[in-house]
């Protein structure tokens, strides 16, 4: 096994944009198998648009993804779809399609995909939906779930394919707090019992301390990385001070906050 | 076996997944073999089928064999287990590796899913249904109408409440976006009309009448119902699948809460633009029409330009025009309204901006025949 093999994702020198704009500029990190990676920042920062980039939507303008050992940016064709049954998305809405019932939203990439029988394809099906506890809704549609229960729908979606890859886009958002808190230890519970990695897109502090092994702070102003770390360790001694405000939830006012390089 | 859950199944197939059982003084052991994924073909579960019919005392599943192992794997052992639960035997997992354990104690038991409840109360209750909706559908029209008589009245009280920017690109929608599709679409009926009178007047040598029959069809029918069914179909869909996603996203409820009525924000711009466009654009119809029937009749049956333009003068009269000009102005209120009203109503979803767009033309274009037929009705009567 090769050095990349061990790593889930890396990336190397990736420029992140869309319409010719470049958010970010020459990121790079690796992700470890089965650990829960977060992607930091404030709003504006190009979270999303580095999650787009990692997930294919859109394409690198320079740089490369790589998945479990195999270039993601660079492949085409039946090799590109080959990745993509190795990871799978939680959108900010769920993204659950409407005219489906639940059962039928994770039934769909098993139906597509596979070619298993209709039978063990229902059970698939019944099991994804009991760990995210959402068995009892397996006909109601999209429509008449909450919020929280659209997140925990469409997570059993992205795990329909059993991938070796979670990524989430803004879990936390638009949900209550006990629902939030449920929702992070659904992916805890995800992580521990299929030892998946997740990459989790936020910038809920609750959240962060609570799921992440690492954290990736993005910047705005530096179009790029600021730090990679232990959230709790970040949050104390990071040579950041914008890094120690952010995770300490100082405002944005706060002396030193303005300046991400410095070293104070 | 390496306990690696289901990450392992990364890498290639490397045996096919098997499954072997054994049966022993009443006890049923299974064995299973290979790589147990969705990507391998699945063995054959005859043979415990079988074994489980003829009946045993405790099943035990043993899976040292198994390399990598996914879903597909959980989802047999979960229909083993009920199984057992079913007929009360043991079911003993204490070799499966331990991620594979953890998983299912982690679904101790998967609740059936309970199927939408069926409707019932037969053809009286159904019949009884439709009726509240068409009464519901009915009273929802005629509050939509007041409201919009509502807000056209204070609109003429105080101008400056109609969002003139909005109304005048929807005129530009409307109006000169629209002059290619209606000038072609109008240009073709009339040579269509001209074409088949001629072969039909052409028996009793009276081709000259196809100038009376493009004219008139094209002035008082033809011209207002096929600029109503375009403008429905480029029109009013547009204006129910735009109302509808401002539905969907909630841009309609923060309109609400900031104290705006939807339909003097909304609707009335629509309406306005779309009541001042269509009577002219039935004009420009009935210009290209009659061109179309002139070219035709000049071009195939002989006929001279200026005996054509002198019957056609002949044969309208202003009131041709009047009706024509009136059936569009009603088509105009009916498509622009239809249109909002179906995409203020739609559901929040996806679907629902598709389905109140179709509802939309569907209703439209049964408005404008209906309509039509009314007005054909009282001018013969």
């Amino acid at each position: 096994m090769t050095a990349n093999e061990s790593k889930a994702i890396v990336v190397r020198n990736l420029d992140c944009g869309y319409d010719r704009k470049t958010v970010l500029r020459g990121l790079n990190f690796e992700v470890r198998h089965g650990e829960i990676f977060v992607i930091m920042g404030e709003s504006g920062c190009g979270k999303s648009t580095l999650l787009k980039h990692l997930i294919g939507l859109n394409p690198p303008s320079a740089g490369e993804v790589v998945f479990l050992g195999r270039d993601f940016s660079g492949a085409r064709g039946a090799e590109r779809e080959e990745i993509q049954k190795r990871f799978g998305v939680l959108y900010q809405s769920g993204a659950l399609w409407s005219s489906l019932t639940v059962a039928e939203n994770v039934a769909l990439p098993l139906n597509e995909h596979t070619s298993l029988d209709k039978k063990t394809i229902a059970e698939v099906v019944m099991l994804k939906l009991a760990l995210v506890r959402m068995d009892s809704y397996a006909h109601f549609f999209p429509s008449e779930l909450s919020g929280g229960m659209k997140k925990r729908a469409g997570l059993a979606r992205a795990m329909a394919l059993d991938p070796t890859i979670l990524f989430f886009d803004e879990p936390s958002a638009g949900l209550d707090p006990p629902s939030a808190r449920e929702l992070d230890d659904l992916m805890k519970r995800v992580r521990d019992t299929l030892g998946t990695t997740l990459v989790v897109v936020t910038h809920e502090l609750a959240s962060i301390f609570a799921i992440a092994d690492h954290a990736m702070m993005l910047s705005k102003e530096s179009q790029g990385m600021v730090e990679i770390g232990r959230p709790a360790e970040m949050a104390r001694q990071s040579p950041h001070k914008a890094v120690r405000a952010f995770l300490n939830r100082l405002p944005r006012g706060h002396p030193g906050t303005t300046q991400l390089h410095d070293t104070n | 076996m390496e306990d690696v859950p289901i990450p392992s199944a990364d890498a290639g197939i490397t045996a096919p997944p098997s499954l072997r059982v054994q049966q022993e003084r009443g006890s049923l052991s299974v064995f299973f073999d290979g790589d147990w994924t969705w990507r391998a073909p699945r063995p054959s579960l005859v043979a415990l089928e079988q074994a489980l019919a003829k009946g045993a005392t405790e099943v035990c599943c043993r899976a040292e064999g198994v390399k990598q192992w996914d879903s597909s794997l959980l989802a047999l052992l979960l229909r083993l287990r009920r199984q057992c639960e079913e007929t009360r035997i043991p079911f003993h997992v204490d070799t499966l590796p331990q991620h594979l354990k953890r998983l299912l104690e982690e679904v101790p038991q998967i609740k059936p899913p309970r199927p939408p409840s069926a409707e019932q109360g037969g053809l009286f209750k159904s019949a009884g249904l439709k009726a509240i909706g068409l009464f519901g559908g009915a009273y929802r029209a005629l509050y939509f109408t007041g409201e919009c008589a509502q807000a056209l009245a204070k609109a003429c009280r105080m101008p400056k409440v109609l969002r003139w920017p909005e109304c005048r690109m929807v005129m530009q929608e409307c109006g000169p976006a629209s002059l290619g599709i209606v000038g072609l679409i109008s240009f073709l009926t009339g040579c269509i009309l001209a074409w088949q009178g001629a072969l039909q007047l052409r028996q009793f040598g009276a081709e000259i009448y196809v100038a009376d029959l493009v004219g008139v069809a094209l002035v008082r029918e033809m011209g207002p119902i096929m600029v109503a069914i375009v403008l429905a179909g480029r029109i009013g869909a547009s204006f129910a699948a735009h109302l509808a996603s401002m539905e969907a996203s909630e841009e309609v409820d923060a309109l609400r809460t900031w104290g705006f009525s939807p339909v003097q924000f909304l609707v009335l711009p629509r309406l306005m633009a779309l009541t001042c466009m269509m009577p002219l654009l039935v004009l420009y119809a009935d210009l290209l029409g009659i061109l179309g029937g002139l070219t035709v009749s000049v071009t195939v049956l002989g006929v001279a330009r200026s005996a054509f333009l002198s019957e056609t003068w002949q044969a309208l009269h202003l009131s041709d025009l009047q009706v024509g000009l009136l059936k569009s102005l009603v088509f105009a209120v009916g498509v622009a309204g239809i249109g909002c009203a179906t995409g203020l109503k739609a559901e929040r979803s996806a679907d629902g901006v598709g389905v109140a767009t179709t509802s939309s033309v569907v209703k439209s274009i049964l408005y404008i025949i209906v309509v039509d037929a009314i007005f054909g009705a009282c001018s013969h009567a």
